[in-house]
């Protein structure tokens, strides 16, 4: 894109990012320097994907470092509130455990059956209240479908982060089995969540307990809980990706994104689109989607897979641009620049509101610990 | 024609998301509302149920739950009764009561100091004491198991 239009079409980001991070700081404190910080760092991240065309590479120098940042802003605020990054049994029976998105599918059955929600967290107010998370991710959803898991989600990082580490992948999830992984997951945490009224796979199986928060392991039960999130860090976050250079979390373990969150991207007014006439079958796009999108199959079809979380990846790397954002119901030959363009304003809105405020949290925090 | 009438909405309703991407986040209070008025509320099993009668006592007050044994496959042979003391200004050491809610009763007697509680008499359905917790407002909170005699 020439310079002033680049500039012209950052002007709407300039404001977006200004009211989410510089609205009330005072620019004499921590807080004020990291916000201002992130503000230009999330204007200049924007200004290069519009000026290069790159979209993946920038919305990572954002999504990585965020994801790693996020415990620090996140077990910060626990010691505060509560002494301990440890969930106590009071904080439990009090209601005030932050909500995650990740507990949302565990919620389905029982709010439909009995209007109750297997979570001690509260309802509005607060830290991470339920009601503020269900508008995010709803909204989200609707905007996006499982462009959350690319644009917004403060865990994705970690896994796409060491999937970064190493050149060539010494893994492949060959066996289809793998893909449904995540749904024997959903079904697991829901079933069990509905029947013990309590979040299943915030009790024994998210990985990410392990750099949040988790319960005081008093007792047989607590540390067998304990050792299943570490085992879990340890194999989807670090070994799987590491190995594959795939977000294998997200693809395989996360009982939402691959599962709920993919189906939203069937009806979701942006999506991905192949150009069968433009494609060379190279192959690049399955190599480097990070959510195994794209397979043989569907790249012979023209058709990337409803798990797809419209990154960006593989339309940057696609050598005859035969891979690009698309809006669905404007056609085969439809303007895929403008296409991407407002995509990404959706996207990175969320993507600033969530992720830019937590970096900027965090980078306080860290601030705060090293300069007192 | 049609494609193109289909592709401008298709265009509009882009433009649409956009703004309704910003206002999730600057509505969060108006959104947060239908959520809220959906009716859903965090388990009585962790919050301990909706508060059944408040009595007032010298120096203190004394919020009781109702009991809880609701599941989504029905009520639960085992639930448990939770109720809150709430100094004014300061808890008694111990404190004698006699707890009924929704036809169970029972007698207690709850150490404020050292955070244990004690079945004095029970009409054979208050089982025995699960915890008792200082919360943060300085409320002492007491949770009985209960068998349930429906």
């Amino acid at each position: 894109m020439k310079l002033w239009k680049a500039i012209l079409a950052l002007l709407p980001i300039i404001l977006i990012a200004a009211m989410f991070l510089l609205h009330g700081i005072k620019i004499h404190s921590y807080e004020g320097v990291a916000s201002l910080l992130v503000f230009l760092y999330v204007v200049y991240l924007f200004f290069m994907m519009l000026r290069t065309g790159k979209t993946w590479k920038y919305r990572a120098m954002l999504f990585i470092p965020a994801a790693l940042l996020f415990p620090i802003s996140f077990i910060y605020h626990n010691i505060i509130t509560r002494g301990s990054m440890m969930v106590s049994s009071v904080a439990v029976y009090e209601c005030k455990v932050p909500f995650c998105h990740l507990v949302t599918p565990m919620l389905i059955i029982p709010g439909f059956a009995i209007g109750e929600i297997p979570f001690p967290g509260t309802m509005s107010g607060g830290f991470a209240s339920i009601a503020s998370m269900l508008v995010i991710i709803i909204s989200a959803v609707i905007v996006l479908g499982r462009g959350w898991c690319s644009w917004g989600c403060f865990y994705g990082g970690w896994d796409e982060g060491v999937a970064q580490l190493r050149k060539k992948p010494s893994f492949v999830f060959k066996s289809k089995l793998w893909r449904l992984l995540p749904w024997a997951v959903l079904a697991f945490s829901a079933l069990l969540s509905a029947y013990t009224l309590a979040p299943a796979y915030c009790e024994w199986l998210c990985p990410f307990k392990a750099v949040t928060e988790f319960k005081i392991g008093s007792t047989v039960v607590d540390i067998i809980g304990m050792l299943l999130f570490f085992g879990m860090f340890l194999i989807f976050i670090i070994i799987l990706p590491f190995r594959s250079k795939k977000r294998a979390q997200c693809s395989f373990f996360c009982p939402l994104g691959p599962t709920l969150l993919a189906l939203s991207n069937r009806v979701n007014i942006f999506s991905i689109k192949i150009a069968k006439d433009k494609c060379i079958k190279c192959k690049k796009c399955i190599t480097v989607c990070p959510l195994n999108a794209i397979d043989e199959e569907g790249l012979q079809q023209g058709t990337i897979r409803s798990e797809c979380a419209k990154c960006g990846r593989c339309a940057d790397n696609c050598p005859t641009k035969a891979i690009a954002y698309h809006i669905r119901g404007t056609g085969c030959n439809a303007n895929s620049a403008a296409a991407r363009l407002l995509f990404m304003y959706a996207a990175y809105i969320l993507m600033v509101a969530m992720l830019g405020t937590m970096l900027a949290k965090s980078i306080s925090v860290i601030f705060k610990l090293a300069l007192g | 024609m049609f494609g193109k009438i289909k592709a401008f909405f298709a265009y509009l309703l882009a433009v649409a998301a956009i703004f309704y991407m910003i206002f999730s986040f600057v509505g969060m209070d108006k959104l947060e509302q239908l959520v809220l008025a959906t009716g859903l509320q965090p388990t009585a099993w962790y919050s301990g149920g909706q508060p059944a009668t408040t009595i007032q006592r010298p120096g203190y007050e004394l919020i009781i739950n109702h009991p809880v044994f609701k599941t989504v496959f029905g009520d639960a042979s085992e639930g448990f009764v939770q109720f809150r003391l709430i100094g004014k200004p300061q808890l008694p050491g111990e404190v004698i009561e006699t707890i009924s809610s929704d036809g169970y009763h029972f007698g207690i007697a709850v150490d404020t100091a050292k955070l244990t509680a004690r079945i004095t008499s029970s009409d054979g359905n208050a089982e025995n004491v699960k915890w008792v917790y200082l919360f943060d407002d300085k409320s002492v909170a007491v949770r009985v198991a209960l068998k349930n005699k429906h």
